[in-house]
């Protein structure tokens, strides 16, 4: 090799930074292809959460109405039935019916305090049962049988 | 040298059908795979929101439907109380009322389940605001009065369709007298043309002394701007007041 022919300083590091350039570009290149399944992935993703949320929120809805007209219709059969026996018996102001007023007083005390529309309300269930055993137990002092089924069903009390 | 030539463009072009027809599957796996990735990543997205979506819903329909019932449950109670009471007292005559009460009651009460049980609930808000922007003033026609109306408009078909051209554009009416104008403008310029193309054409000039004027250009604008003429004067006469193409037209 002639004595010249030295390669100058500056034109290789110039080299150098042009294969480094390309090398990233290339790896950023690579990346794109790589990352494009998990683009396309994320795309579906996205529409698919969309999509979901809708659909979801309409089905819940659905079911949730179901159950909120059934827990209102049981909830406001005991109040409209305590309210109603409240006032008949208001007449009456005998020792056995005070004990039957006083029932139903605690009986439309409990159910106006029960808070039926909050579906988060994280007792509802136990608070349902008590109220349900309160009502029985009014029932059984007013001799009324009270085996009409609590539910949306064509009932009418039975004797 | 051209052998070499044809050869090399030979190759190079079954290499480049090798080549396309590799790329052409390539592409097609490429883009399988790729929609396979969109679908997967559409289901993950649906199965994600829904678990989320079902917990938000459930306590909006949950709080609706409550609030719904509420009422109704309260004046099935107070029948069945009445009717307790009727049993106790011996008030025959209010039970059959009450069980029939008690009936139309049990009978809404399933109604309204149906109702929430359907798939599509709009809410009645939205409802009304759609019903409100719909901006109905007035009721629509009962079934056989709206086949009337159909039946009717059948027999005005035939002259609207007269009427229409008439009626559409009153500044495009061509009537008899556009065409004849038009007509007359149009064999002028025959006549024009035909001496400016026969011989008579330098005798014809030289009288009327513009036989330097008879260069192309001219012509040209000299055509252009008779055209420009008859339009304006057609328009001008189409636009004249519907009776006079009215009689032409009878």
């Amino acid at each position: 090799m002639p004595s010249g022919w030295v390669w100058p300083e500056r034109s290789r590091r110039r080299a150098v930074a042009g294969a480094m350039a390309a090398a990233s570009a290339s790896s950023d290149m690579f990346d794109e292809i790589v990352m494009a399944e998990e683009r396309f992935h994320g795309e579906g993703y996205q529409e698919g959460y969309a999509e979901g949320s809708h659909l979801g929120v309409v089905e819940g809805r659905r079911y949730g109405s179901l159950h909120g007209a059934k827990m209102g219709s049981e909830i406001g059969c005991y109040l409209g039935f305590a309210l109603t026996w409240q006032c008949l018996l208001q007449k009456c102001t005998d020792e056995k019916n005070s004990k039957k007023r006083r029932a139903l007083d605690s009986l439309i005390g409990m159910i106006q305090k029960f808070p039926y529309e909050d579906p988060t309300y994280d007792k509802l269930q136990e608070d349902l049962e008590k109220i349900r055993g309160k009502f029985k137990q009014v029932c059984s002092m007013l001799n009324i049988q009270s085996d009409f089924r609590i539910g949306t069903e064509r009932s009418s009390l039975t004797f | 040298m051209s052998w070499v030539q044809v050869a090399v463009s030979q190759s190079s072009e079954d290499i480049f059908d090798e080549d396309a027809d590799e790329m052409y599957l390539l592409q097609k796996e490429w883009n399988s795979t790729m929609k396979k990735r969109l679908k997967e990543g559409y289901r993950d997205g649906i199965e994600a929101a829904k678990e989320l979506a079902l917990q938000e819903g459930f306590n909006q329909g949950y709080r609706h439907g409550a609030e719904l019932m509420v009422t109704c449950g309260q004046f099935r109670g107070t029948l069945n109380a009445l009717l307790s009471w009727c049993h106790f007292n011996g008030c025959d005559s209010a039970l059959s009322k009450i069980n029939n009460l008690l009936d139309v009651v049990g009978k809404h009460e399933e109604d309204v389940l149906k109702y929430l049980n359907s798939i599509e609930q709009p809410h009645v808000g939205h409802v009304l605001e759609s019903v409100q922007d719909m901006d109905l003033n007035h009721t629509a026609p009962a079934g056989t009065e709206y086949n009337e109306v159909i039946a009717g408009k059948h027999e005005d078909v035939g002259s609207f369709g007269e009427n229409t051209c008439r009626n559409n554009d009153e500044s495009f009416q061509f009537g008899c007298g556009e065409i004849f104008f038009w007509a007359l403008c149009n064999t002028w310029l025959i006549c024009y043309y035909q001496i400016l193309l026969t011989s008579h054409r330098k005798t014809f000039f030289k009288t009327i002394r513009i036989h330097n004027l008879l260069t192309w250009r001219f012509r040209f604008l000299f055509r252009v701007c008779f055209h420009i003429l008859c339009f304006t004067i057609s328009f001008h006469l189409g636009s004249v007041p519907e009776n006079s193409s009215h009689d032409n037209w009878d």
